[in-house]
């Protein structure tokens, strides 16, 4: 071999970058839920009397609405008497309204034995209509038994806003014939309405 | 006899002595190469939970939305771009998942908040659920990075209003989703 | 020619006339020397380019870091020294990332391996590279022992022990090394 001077050969990459086959950007991802819940919720607030509805009624004495003037000084039939109180209320399910009487109907509150006979009337009976999201219920208090009494509105969505509760006792309302005067004595009874699931 | 032995040293001397070019050490050299991609990897979320779980989301009282709502900070340790990267950060309201119908009047089934995503950019990335436009959703790095993020989520609002009532369901649920991009 | 002819022809008139023996033969003698200068030649690395392509794990526990190379390799094929007493010598440089911005805290621009050239000598020479995450100290060189004879070989150089200084994660880019070997004589000590 003929000899020849010192070769210093670089080989420059250059041109010769071997590019990987996915050059593109990559990208990294991370997912994190956010989680919580709303349980099955019901709220009634206190009753408040509605005004310009009030018939022989005095308004609202704590939770009891008194009647002025039970009966007729001179027939001693029950004279009429109308209220209407509301209940802002809410529940955020379907649900339903269960309007509940104690007595069915004003009886005496005294303690004193039902009077046997058809010639006074010794209970009073009344009509509780309830009216809430769009539905309206009828509680017939009909006074012939003294008994717990119910009825139920199915609302087939969560609602909010005021229930309307309408007390309306007719003019010579009686548990006998109508007008018949009515005994002596205190009458009541408690109206509950509940919020609950169906 | 004489040779002609003198005569034709100092001619070999004189004629034959070259000027020798090559030198007695050789040099080569050769080159190793290769390449690193522009790419993102995501680390892992420290306490291995990446839910944030807000539990009761209602005041049990009015049926609206509580006022105290929180979760802790999530971080995500080990994330790294090996070239300038953006942050991007996205998110969904809590939607109640059972109850998908449109919901009556007063009443709403899902929950605006704020995502944001911290650690990575000077200033966070930030996703509101109920903007209508989020410019702060995407951030830029303009270098290489390796670090921790920090995910946080705030100012919870009743979508519709906050005098709206949620409606009832166990499952109230949206996503919050962290994108890193690598950019060549 | 004919010029050495005309030479020695002046040459010999110039000498005093001996008193020549009268002869029927006469001889004539000519001497022809030469001289062969001590050489090295390393052969044309094979290959020319080593090309390792993706230097970053892209997926797995070791992401973003260096991927585990096996060893690769280079012959100097016909490599010779026609004298006593050369020395083989490795000059290796760490991969540099061709963007030589000073890295983020975590991250490395330099590559460093171990080169070693064999079949010369009795030992070996061998280099690591200790370049740093920012790419300074980037190359090292390595002396194997003297061969004591004239020697023809194919020269190996391989390349192993791929590292990053702490393991760091690399920055994107395209990465190069150079390997120089020499060969001559051997350095006086």
């Amino acid at each position: 071999m003929a000899p020849r001077g010192p070769l210093a050969l670089f080989l420059l990459a250059g041109a010769a970058w071997a590019m990987p086959a996915s050059a593109q950007t990559t990208t990294a991802t991370k997912t994190m839920p956010v989680t919580g819940s709303v349980p099955q919720v019901c709220a009634l607030q206190p009753a408040t009397l509605q005004p310009g509805e009030l018939v022989n009624i005095n308004g609202v004495d704590g939770d009891t609405l008194r009647i002025l003037e039970l009966t007729d000084p001179q027939t001693l039939a029950a004279k009429a008497a109308s209220a209407t109180v509301s209940f802002a209320a809410v529940c955020n399910f379907p649900h339903r309204v269960v309007v509940e009487s104690q007595n069915n109907g004003l009886w005496p509150t005294d303690g004193r034995m039902a009077t046997p006979g058809t010639d006074f009337a010794s209970a009073l009976p009344y009509e509780a209509i309830v009216t809430w999201a769009d539905t309206t219920g009828t509680l017939e208090a009909n006074a012939k038994v003294r008994a717990l009494t119910q009825t139920l509105l199915s609302v087939d969505s969560a609602a909010a806003g005021n229930l309307i509760l309408r007390f309306k006792l007719a003019q010579g309302a009686s548990n006998v014939a109508d007008n018949a005067p009515v005994l002596a004595g205190v009458y009541g009874d408690t109206v509950r309405i509940y919020l609950e699931p169906r | 006899m004489r040779k002609l032995s003198i005569g034709v040293a100092v001619l070999a001397t004189a004629l034959a002595a070259p000027a020798f070019a090559q030198s007695s050490t050789s040099t080569k050299s050769f080159t190793v190469q290769g390449n690193v991609p522009a790419m993102c990897a995501g680390g892992t979320i420290v306490g291995g939970n990446g839910t944030f779980d807000l539990g009761v989301l209602a005041d049990t009282t009015t049926g609206q939305l509580r006022t105290d709502l929180s979760a802790p900070d999530k971080v995500i340790s080990g994330s790294f771009c090996s070239s300038r990267s953006t942050i991007t950060i996205a998110a969904t309201p809590m939607a109640a998942q059972n109850f998908t119908a449109t919901p009556p009047s007063g009443f709403a089934r899902s929950v605006n908040y704020v995502a944001s995503a911290s650690g990575w950019t000077t200033t966070p990335a930030s996703f509101d659920t109920g903007a209508a436009a989020n410019t702060a959703a995407t951030q830029i790095r303009a270098t290489a990075f390796t670090g921790d993020i920090t995910v946080g989520i705030a100012g919870f609002a009743t979508s519709g209003g906050s005098t709206l009532r949620l409606v009832a369901d166990t499952n109230y649920s949206g996503l919050v989703t962290v994108t890193l991009t690598a950019a060549p | 020619m004919k010029r050495i002819g005309q030479i020695l022809l002046l040459a010999l008139a110039a000498l005093p006339a001996p008193a020549l023996a009268q002869s029927a033969t006469a001889t004539g003698t000519v001497g022809v020397g030469g001289q062969v200068a001590p050489v090295c030649i390393l052969g044309t690395p094979n290959p020319a380019v080593i090309n390792l392509g993706t230097l970053a794990n892209t997926s797995g526990a070791r992401v973003g870091r260096i991927v585990t190379f096996s060893e690769q390799n280079v012959t100097l094929p016909s490599s010779f020294c026609n004298f006593a007493g050369s020395q083989l010598t490795v000059q290796a440089t760490a991969l540099l990332s061709t963007d030589d911005t000073t890295p983020p805290a975590g991250f490395a621009r330099a590559v460093n391996y171990t080169a070693s050239a064999s079949g010369w000598a009795a030992s070996n020479a061998t280099v690591t590279t200790t370049a740093l995450a920012d790419g300074t100290a980037a190359t090292a060189t390595g002396t194997g022992s003297v061969q004591p004879l004239p020697k023809l070989a194919d020269l190996l150089v391989t390349l192993s022990d791929f590292t990053v200084t702490g393991d760091a994660i690399l920055v994107a880019g395209n990465y190069s090394g150079t390997i120089v070997v020499t060969l001559g004589p051997a350095a006086i000590p």
